[in-house]
């Protein structure tokens, strides 16, 4: 199985590179369907576990976790 | 609403050359005369006849613009019924060239009041903090937001058209960018180039889906298909990414130019998905903007850190180039969008044709 790469972006998501699934805190297994993915870490995206670009407009600042793990 | 499936001309697939243009000024009539014929010495004789009386401004000139994007296409895909030998004639590039110094120092004149230089590379957020600033020093347009809100579907529709102009050839601008870069930043650009063209799946390229989605909006897919309805400032933006993309001395133009496109993608985007669907148009039209939603914000994570941050730390001279593509990008957009506003909510067609 190819190494999983873990990349946590300044103010933003955590990009996921060659994963097959990435499962969030509830147990729900997401299957991951691209090459990489990008985790929401902010906790306020609508396509939540992967990240919608949300966190650019918070204005105060949140704690970062992608409240999950990647396979 | 009922949007029906474009019926209409079918001859141009996505891929085809387009037709050439039909509406024309004195400099785009006279080198698309010339260009019907094959390669002669009268004709490029006469080409760079017309190359010494380039005068500006060119970037609110649709003639001149409409003429560069035809001679650019030569490097693409061709216009139909134009002898493919064109593309590399000394005397259209000549004319091209005499196009591009004045475009490229009108572009230079205008960005200069917009941050040129990202002073701080060595942290991520040096670049975030760039990209901030090109914004804050532009008036917010926000038309992405009237068109989620407000937008009818006729509006809907130019919007698309505009688009289409770039989004049927999605990508491909930046990609002439693969071979000229080195290191990480090709990495990170063929990363993204590869999820642009479908990572794989078939009919899954972003030019297909965005073709798809106008077809089920009621508008022809055919490439091109449109340049007769399109202003200057569509045409502009467009001919912008291709110089960028096509000379290597601009190389770190297009870098800056694709990482601040992706970085100002995703929430338009997701602005669209919801004005689609408040329309009513056909679910599967929807696709390539939610497809966006998620792709842009991987891509411009991507493109600013890993693209454009691991360029500039590698050629930290660059970081002037790189500005300009930025502060060019986003001078371009922001008046077309706000040309676009101004027009829809005056109620008059921002197109110069009715399209559907």
């Amino acid at each position: 199985m190819r190494d999983i790469e873990l990349q946590p972006c300044d103010g933003g998501p955590l990009l996921v590179r060659g994963a097959s699934a990435w499962t969030d805190d509830d147990g729900n297994r997401h299957p991951v369907l691209r090459p990489v993915v990008a985790v929401c870490r902010c906790g306020k995206s609508s396509l939540r576990p992967w990240c919608d670009g949300t966190h650019k407009l918070l204005r105060v600042a949140v704690a970062l976790d992608p409240r999950g793990s990647a396979s | 609403m009922v949007v029906g499936a474009h019926e209409g001309v079918a001859a141009a697939s996505p891929q085809t050359a387009p037709r050439v243009p039909r509406r024309r000024g004195a400099l785009s009539d006279a080198t698309l005369r010339l260009l019907v014929d094959a390669p002669n010495e009268v004709a490029e004789r006469r080409l760079r006849a017309l190359a010494t009386r380039v005068s500006g401004p060119v970037v609110v000139d649709r003639d001149a613009q409409l003429t560069l994007w035809c001679l650019y296409e030569l490097q693409y895909r061709g216009l139909a019924h134009v002898d493919e030998r064109w593309e590399w004639s000394p005397a259209v590039l000549t004319l091209r060239g005499a196009l591009e110094a004045a475009f490229e120092a009108e572009l230079r004149r205008a960005v200069g009041g917009l941050p040129r230089t990202f002073a701080d590379v060595s942290r991520e957020s040096g670049l975030v903090g760039a990209f901030e600033a090109v914004d804050r020093a532009l008036p917010g347009a926000g038309a992405s937001r009237y068109v989620q809100r407000s937008a009818s579907l006729p509006q809907w529709q130019e919007l698309l058209v505009s688009k289409s102009i770039y989004q049927l050839k999605e990508a491909d601008p930046h990609s002439w960018a693969i071979p000229r870069l080195a290191g990480d930043a090709k990495t990170a650009l063929v990363e993204i180039q590869y999820d642009e063209y479908g990572a794989g799946r078939r009919g899954r390229q972003h030019s297909q889906l965005f073709a798809e989605t106008m077809r089920l909006c009621g508008l022809d897919p055919g490439y091109g298909a449109y340049l007769d309805a399109v202003p200057v400032s569509v045409l502009a933006l467009n001919n912008l990414m291709t110089m960028l993309g096509l000379h290597r001395r601009l190389l770190a133009g297009v870098v800056g130019h694709l990482a601040w496109y992706e970085s100002t993608s995703c929430l338009p985007n997701k602005h669209y998905a919801a004005a689609a669907r408040r329309l009513g148009v056909p679910a599967d039209a929807v696709t390539y903007f939610d497809e966006h939603v998620e792709a842009d914000a991987i891509h411009e994570q991507i493109a600013v850190v890993n693209m454009l941050g691991a360029h500039l730390r590698d050629h930290p001279d660059d970081a002037e180039v790189a500005g300009f593509g930025v502060a060019a990008g986003a001078l371009l957009d922001n008046e077309l969008a706000r040309q676009q506003l101004a027009c829809w909510r005056a109620g008059t067609p921002f197109l110069l044709e009715r399209v559907a």
